[in-house]
């Protein structure tokens, strides 16, 4: 982790970045706490972003979500409390994102059937796959679900002015900027008009350029979706947005409109 | 640039007013009074307005608070290239008279190195305040006397060591003491060139009054001419006199006509480990010249007006944000997008310094202030010990190398600067 820090009249500005999730962290926090203070709860955070990577990873063999789709269908695996929670909230996004959220949306030989197929025992707190090609994938999800963490990490240190970045696409935005009300944010184009203000809000962006390493598809039919142009979507909740972000980017004007009626949301168009 | 310019655009770099200019570069605190001395002016006499003082005459002339009021130099092209910048000033071809000249308030030298001793301790005895081209002199001692000399004196002294008004590496140096960049753990320093120097003879000049560049009793060469302006950035940087330096000199390609090496080394050590080195080849260009400060966390080319951290680069929105910050703008950050993967930022070509485009080599902020000193008679702090110990690492550099000895910092001529502490008061 690397930081800088700027104070000004008793305020500091301080802003931390590294490199996690397969991508960049910023975490920006505008407060009277000391330097120190500040290092410990960047840190605080930095730790949890990696404890959730270790969590739900899926390309990390050793990862509890590893753990599962390796064995899930073959026996009954056994869930942490917080991954068993984490599944059974994005199962129940399939129905309210209309079937355009999936977190089987990658599983093997092109099955389109995984969420029917995922046996989730709540009393047991166990999941078992009912078909081998089931495999769960969360990365659709958990950069929200990290900057929800986050966001009572800086509750809880009373942070009330801060901004965190994960990787460009989900920004959590927290009471104010040093010299404004809110936070403004633009898309890399530095066009004023296409700015948006967030208020204690997130900001999710989802599309696929050259660059998407692992490209999103429509999970109905699991084509990749091309010539799309990126669509951002303001939330309260920063994994609603990632939710949200990903189903609407595949859904057509209709769906999108029914989809917005079940989770709340405001689309944004930066080009 | 005038007073209105300069403010706006130190301003502009977030440099200006505030307590971190003054606190890495304290020198600045020459335009403290700047409001106050509009309408005085500094009554400047040029000895040796070659090509160098015609260059430091042609900032001099724009600046209000600038009276060239004389010339001195006995090689009549240049006197005759002076006067069409500056027609009014009086004319000497000895500068004893013209430290004579009462309507002289201070001093420029920029004549040949070895030179420098008997105008700078004559310009100081005769009252003037001085500002003297780098290196200060020909030798350690000679320098240090000229030290002793300018502080019993009460007068300004600056010397022509720029960088420490160069808007790149003012800002750079603050980011270094800033820590942001973590610890320094080295400091390379090259300036590469392909030329040997030599300039044309005009009819009536001898080679050595153009060329004094390449004659042993006249310059150090590479040292005196070139690594004073690096190894000042290296003190500057690390606020450390580094104690040892050794070094290997030679001319390997400019073989005619030539007493200096053509191609040098030297490695100063601090005292933490910690090195600095200076590499001068001239016959290649490839590399040019830059300052590379290695820190821990990253790493700053001044001359580039870059730096690079050595994991992934912080967000130039949020950079920009923080630098926003002492100057009350609300301003937006432009990173929003698809996900960021690290396959985008394979390669690192760093952030610059400076938004702004950079105005220069500073030399116009340090004439200026310079100005602004003699009509103050306030002695900036710092500025002469900077520049005395960037003379003295490259005298002590080339010593290594005609040695081939690693040389330790003589105690006789260390002053009270940083961690060097002088052993004789100043009579």
């Amino acid at each position: 982790m690397q930081y800088t820090h700027k104070s000004i009249n008793g305020s500091s500005l301080f802003y931390a970045w590294f490199q996690a999730m397969h991508t960049r962290i910023d975490v920006l926090m505008y407060a009277n706490h000391s330097e120190i203070i500040l290092i410990s709860i960047a840190k605080k955070i930095k730790i949890e972003i990696e404890r959730l990577e270790k969590l739900a990873n899926r390309f990390n063999q050793n990862s509890e979500l590893s753990q599962l789709n390796s064995n899930a269908f073959e026996k009954s695996m056994p869930l942490s409390n917080e991954l068993y929670q984490i599944i059974e909230e994005c199962i129940q996004y399939k129905d309210t994102t209309l079937g355009f959220f999936d977190i089987t949306v990658n599983s093997a030989n092109n099955f389109t059937e995984g969420i029917s197929n995922i046996n989730l025992d709540k009393v047991n707190q166990t999941i078992r796959f009912l078909h081998p090609d089931v495999q769960l994938d969360l990365s659709g999800f958990i950069k929200g679900y990290a900057l929800r963490e986050i966001k009572q990490i800086l509750l809880n240190a009373n942070i009330k002015d801060a901004l965190v970045n994960i990787g460009n696409s989900s920004v959590l935005a927290i009471g104010n900027h040093p010299h404004g009300k809110g936070w403004k944010i633009n898309s890399n184009q530095k066009d004023i008009s296409k700015e948006c203000e967030l208020h204690n809000q997130c900001l999710t962006t989802s599309g696929n350029t050259n660059n998407t390493k692992w490209p999103i598809q429509k999970p109905m039919t699991r084509k990749v979706i091309e010539n799309y142009p990126m669509l951002s979507v303001i939330t309260e909740d920063p994994a609603t947005g990632e939710v949200l972000s990903k189903a609407l980017y595949t859904a057509n004007k209709k769906e999108k409109l029914e989809i917005l009626n079940h989770l709340k949301g405001q689309i944004i168009h930066f080009n | 640039m005038n007073t209105i310019e300069r403010r706006q655009f130190l301003k502009s770099m977030g440099i200006a007013g505030g307590g971190v200019l003054l606190a890495s570069s304290p020198w600045f605190s020459a335009f403290a009074d700047e409001i106050k001395t509009v309408g005085s002016k500094a009554r400047i006499g040029i000895i040796g307005p070659g090509s160098r003082g015609q260059h430091l005459m042609s900032f001099l002339v724009k600046n209000p608070k600038v009276e060239i009021v004389a010339v001195c130099d006995v090689f009549q092209p240049s006197v005759d290239e002076a006067l069409k910048m500056t027609p009014k000033a009086k004319v000497y071809t000895d500068y004893k008279k013209l430290l004579e000249d009462k309507n002289v308030d201070a001093v420029v030298i920029a004549t040949p190195l070895h030179k420098h001793y008997h105008m700078v301790m004559d310009a100081f005895d005769a009252g003037k305040h001085v500002f003297c081209e780098k290196s200060i002199a020909y030798s350690m001692a000679e320098t240090h006397s000229i030290y002793q000399k300018y502080k019993a004196s009460n007068r300004v002294f600056f010397v022509g060591q720029q960088r420490l008004f160069d808007p790149r590496y003012i800002k750079a140096v603050e980011m270094v003491h800033s820590g942001e960049l973590g610890e320094i753990s080295g400091i390379r320093n090259f300036w590469h060139r392909n030329s040997d120097w030599r300039r044309e003879i005009p009819n009536n000049a001898t080679d050595k009054q153009i060329n004094w560049r390449l004659y042993k009793d006249c310059s150090r060469g590479i040292m005196t001419e070139l690594a004073c302006h690096q190894l000042q950035i290296g003190t500057w940087a690390m606020q450390e006199i580094p104690n040892k330096v050794m070094g290997h000199g030679a001319i390997t390609f400019w073989k005619e006509k030539r007493e200096v090496y053509d191609n040098a080394s030297c490695i100063y050590m601090f005292e933490n480990g910690v090195k600095m080195n200076f590499d001068s080849v001239l016959s290649n260009k490839f590399y040019g010249l830059e300052e590379q400060i290695l820190c821990s966390k990253g790493t700053i080319e001044p001359e580039k007006s870059k730096y690079y951290f050595e994991e992934i680069p912080a967000a130039p929105a949020f950079l920009q944000m923080i630098n926003d910050f002492e100057n009350a703008i609300f301003g937006t950050l432009p990173f929003a997008g698809t996900s960021w993967v690290p396959e985008t930022a394979n390669s690192n070509e760093g952030q610059y310094i400076l938004d702004e485009k950079s105005i220069g080599d500073g030399t116009s902020l340090m004439l200026a202030a310079f100005a602004e000193s003699v009509i103050s008679g306030k002695q900036p702090p710092k500025i002469a010990e900077e520049s005395y110990y960037a003379t003295q690492l490259s005298l002590l550099g080339h010593q290594a190398m005609e040695e081939e000895k690693m040389l330790v910092f003589p105690d006789k001529f260390k002053i009270d600067y940083l961690n060097h502490k002088s052993i004789g008061k100043i009579i």
